[in-house]
Parts: structure tokens; sequence; C-alpha cells
């Protein structure tokens, strides 16, 4: 199960060294579709974008008037309805963190578990695809199973009123921010396992041996040789999961409250109802810079890691 | 797993570990548990306590002609995807992984755009992309959308087997004078055919789920996603969504069953 990064579409965490990367004999050609297809397919969509962030909405559509309007508005707000997109930006931020963390905490023991502590090796593949199948689940129906359990009829709920906790706070959930953490935590526990393992899986258990028979304790173990090797999967599979929840809109649409809008439904409003393109693309810019920050920042603790 | 002479100590076997395991997967799957539950059963909302057993659900989602082409789009949509990542994405990876050539670094990182940025920026991309274009959107636009998002997936999953495949049968057999074209239909391509059908699939099931691109670049058709979406926005018909759910969730399960086995074979 070699593959486990691969698995979740993830580029492998620890690259064999040994592999040579082959000279190019002239047959690079065979790149030029994919490489052309890219740039038009994909450059220019987000190229455009750009663009159109820093044009100005009309009643009709947009006047290609240059300016950072649309950037002053989403950092700074305006007169009118006070500052609304940093806020959201800042809550998104939020939410992201702490699924981030909640996520990543579920996920380590049982990364650990299936690489150190099943020893039989059918048992453990068992247990793999028993991490893959709710990864590779629905999203949208992931988050739709949350709406009926939180609900206020709801399962939870329910079961709740049956032994006589009526009225707590966990008997209506639904449409609150915990809701939309509990949700995406749900959704981004298998993928963390499964980045955490795929470093995990390739630590030699030899290692782990050694450390104990030199006498140091099984928590020092853990904590000094297990947790420091493991943290490239834990970077890689924590940034994925702040960038990918922090700008997700369908979980707080189904399970968030109208105070629990993230940066994404914002988005999403600007380019449907209320059909303020220029400003959405701002809005999607700044949460891709948030994203390539993130980005930045997790290659840099990564490459710290290595050394 | 290419450790499987691990030696493993019964004393240090961890029962704690255990018993933690198996609350978690009960958080994993307790939601899954409790749709396909409650698409079995009469209650028109999900709570307790559970009403006589029934195949209603079922019997309407399956009569449901809105269903069915939604389901049929999804499919069309989710072939198209995959052929156009595949076609794009195994190239793609061999590029990476064989050649270097000038703006290799910079090209890396952005194929891998899709997979890191929220799907939100991507669907307004390319809504931006065709409608200045003048393109109407369709379920065409979709699966161009896809497709292009999705070969990301393809090339990171073929490329980390291209790491793992040896490399001297290739160089042996370009040594003794056999065609590069035939080199890789013989040598190359049979020892990655499983990352390729291993991508393929996660390829299907990704797009077949799709929403945030789905959603800007969508035109009067439905995806399922896209009608279970609406569906959940008006509250209408949940016991039937249970259904679809059910099936939806099972089938996948049952390709990432066949994924899962398909991507130990050979990279062991």
């Amino acid at each position: 199960m070699s593959d486990a990064a691969a698995q979740v579409g993830l580029p492998p965490v620890t690259p064999e060294e040994d592999h040579k990367v082959g000279k190019g004999k002239g047959r690079a050609f065979l790149g030029i579709p994919v490489v052309g297809w890219m740039l038009i397919f994909f450059g220019i969509p987000y190229f455009l974008l750009f663009l159109q962030s820093l044009w100005e909405p009309t009643a009709f559509g947009v006047s290609h008037n240059w300016n950072l309007q649309n950037y002053k508005l989403v950092f700074f707000g305006d007169s009118l309805s006070g500052n609304i997109y940093l806020p959201t930006l800042l809550r998104s931020l939020k939410v992201g963190a702490m699924v981030t963390v909640f996520s990543t905490l579920l996920a380590f023991p049982i990364a650990y578990l299936l690489a150190f502590k099943i020893a039989n090796s059918r048992t453990r593949l068992m247990l793999y695809v028993l991490v893959i199948v709710p990864l590779w689940a629905s999203y949208l129906l992931r988050a739709y199973a949350w709406k009926v359990i939180l609900g206020q009829n709801g399962l939870l709920g329910s079961v709740l009123d049956k032994v006589g906790l009526e009225n707590t706070f966990l008997n209506n959930l639904l449409y609150s921010q915990a809701a939309v953490v509990i949700t995406m935590t749900h959704i981004f526990t298998p993928f963390m396992i499964l980045t955490i393992y795929a470093v995990l899986e390739r630590l030699p258990p030899s290692l782990i041996e050694a450390s104990k028979d030199l006498g140091v304790g099984r928590v020092k173990t853990f904590l000094t040789l297990v947790v420091p090797l493991s943290l490239p999967g834990v970077i890689a599979g924590a940034t994925f999961t702040m960038g990918l929840s922090s700008g997700d809109f369908v979980a707080p649409q189904l399970v968030g409250g109208k105070n629990d809008v993230m940066i994404a439904n914002q988005v999403y409003s600007q380019f449907g109802a209320t059909n303020n393109w220029p400003l959405g693309s701002a809005i999607a810019f700044v949460l891709l810079g948030f994203v390539a920050i993130l980005v930045a920042i997790s290659t840099q603790a990564e490459k710290r890691e290595q050394l | 797993m290419s450790f499987s002479e691990r030696i493993h100590h019964p004393a240090t076997t961890g029962r704690g570990l255990k018993v933690y395991a198996v609350f978690l997967f009960a958080f994993l799957y307790l939601p899954l548990a409790v749709i396909a539950v409650f698409s079995v059963v009469s209650n028109d909302i999900a709570s307790l306590p559970l009403q006589s057993l029934t195949g209603k659900w079922y019997d309407e989602a399956f009569s449901n002609s809105e269903v069915w082409s939604a389901v049929k789009a999804s499919v069309m949509v989710a072939i198209g995807a995959v052929i156009i990542a595949v076609t794009l994405g195994v190239p793609g990876a061999l590029l990476v992984d064989r050649y270097s050539f000038p703006g290799k670094v910079v090209f890396q990182k952005f194929v891998l755009l899709p997979l890191i940025l929220p799907g939100v920026i991507t669907g307004v991309a390319f809504q931006t992309f065709f409608q200045m274009l003048l393109v109407p959107r369709s379920l065409l636009t979709v699966t161009l959308a896809h497709g292009t998002a999705l070969v990301s997936t393809v090339l990171t999953t073929v490329y980390a087997r291209l790491l793992r495949v040896d490399r001297s049968p290739e160089q042996a057999s370009l040594d003794l004078g056999v065609s590069p074209f035939r080199t890789f239909l013989h040598v190359t391509l049979p020892s990655i055919r499983t990352a390729i059908l291993a991508s393929g699939l996660l390829a299907f099931t990704l797009s077949f789920d799709e929403i945030p691109v789905t959603i800007f670049t969508i035109g009067p058709d439905n995806t399922l996603p896209m009608y279970i979406w609406s569906a959940l926005r008006t509250g209408a018909q949940l016991p039937e969504l249970n259904a679809i759910a059910t099936v939806v969730v099972l089938s996948g399960a049952m390709l990432v069953v066949v994924f899962a086995l398909l991507s130990r074979e050979d990279s062991r």
C-alpha cells in the first residue's frame, strides 16, 4: 500500500531518493499536449479571473475600468455596509484551523496503529480499506448525513430526548459553527490518516525497536522519534486540510447557520444571486493568496524537516 | 506493503489504541449507517422511534425520472472527464518523471494547483472563462472543467508509481534496439497499468461527486450531486435522498475495494 499518498491524489510525501531522472532524449515533445492544454484550459481561466477582479461591476455586467476598488472593499469594507469580507475570511480560517487540528489529532493514533501495531497484513489491508471507503464517500452526502443527525428533529436530538436530556446544546447543533466543524472534521479525518500513514509506513520498525533496546521509554520514543519523523506527512495533510476546509462552501451552506457563512459562500453568492463578478473574483483571489501563503509556509517547514 | 516481515511485539500491541480505533471508526461510519438505516424505514423524518421496514423510498427514487437523468448526466460527465484526465495525465506523469525541461518546477506546481485550491476558485475561473468566450454552459463545459482539474489527480497517482518502477528492464529493451514506442507499450505501460486504472477510478469518483466546480459551469441539466444539492435547499423528498445516498455510497465502496486491490498489486 505504498501509494497511500497517491490514493488521496497527493504527490508522494517522501520521494524515492535513488530514483534517477532520465535525461530528456528529445522525446519531451510528448509533453506538449498536456502543457498546452493546462495553459489554455487552466492558466487562461485563472488569468481572466484575475483581470476581472480589477474591473468594475455595472448594472449590465462589467466595465473595464482598471482599479483595485474590489480588493479595497474586501479588506476595508465601505461606509454603506461596513466590513463584511475580512471578518468572514478570518472566520473561515478559524474554522479551517479547528478542523485541521481536530482531524490531525483524531487521525494520528490510527495512522500509528496501521503502521506499527497491526501484525497481520490482512487485518491491515482491511483497516486500510475501512479508512478509504469514507474518504471516497461523497462529500455532499457526508455533509447531508450530519444534517440528518444534528437537526432539530434529528437523530441526536431524538436520542437525547429519549434519555431525558432535553434542551441541552447538543439537541440543536444544526446551523451552528460547531456543526460545520464536526462535519468537516469527519470529512477530513480519513484524509489525514492516509497522509500520515504514508510517511509512517516508510519508517523501518527496527528504528523504533532500536530506540527501545537502547532503553528509551515508549512515550519518549514516540515523542522524540515517531512524532518528528511523521512531520512531513502531518504538514502535507494539514496544508491540504486547512486550504480545502477554509475554502469550502458546501458544508457551511448545509449545516451552518446564517452567521456561519464562509468566504467561499461569499464568492458563490457574488457569482450567483448578487451578480457582482468582479468583487467575487477579488474575494476568490484573496482566498487564493491565502492558500499560496499556506503552501509557501508548509514548503519551508518541510524543507526544514528534511535537513 | 513493502515490509511484510515487520517485527511486531505482541507485548506492545496497544490495547488502548485498539479501543480508540473502534470509537474512531464508529465516528467515521455512523453517519453513513444512519442514512442507510433511514433509507429502509418508513419514517418521514430521520428521528426515533424507527417505524416499519419499507422499500418505498427506493421505489420512489428508482421511478423518479429526474434522478435517472441526473445519474446519466453524472456518468457521462465522469467518463468524459476521465478520458481527458488520463489522456493528459499519463504523458504528464512520464514527462515529469523522465525529462528535464525549462520551467519544469513551475509546471509541476502549476499542475497540482487544483488539488490544493478550494474548488470554488476553479469553478468561478471556468465560469468567467466560458462567459468571456461566449460558450454556453452545458454538461460539455462541466466535463471540460472536471477533466482539466482531474489531470492533477491522474498525474500524481501515476507519477507515484513511476517513482517505484524499476527502470532497468526499460533500459535493457532500449539497449537491445527496441523502439522507444514499443518499449513504452510492452515494458513501461504494463508496469504502470494498475496505477492508470486506479487513478481513472479515483478521477471517476471525484467527478461523479463534484459540486464546487460543477455549480459554476453547468447549464440547464443536473448532475446527481446538483440534483441532491437543489433538493436539500428546498428541503423536499428527504427520505428518497437517503435511498439515493445509500446506493451511491455502496457502489462507491465497491469501487474503493477494487481500487485498493489494484494499487496494492505490483506496487509491493
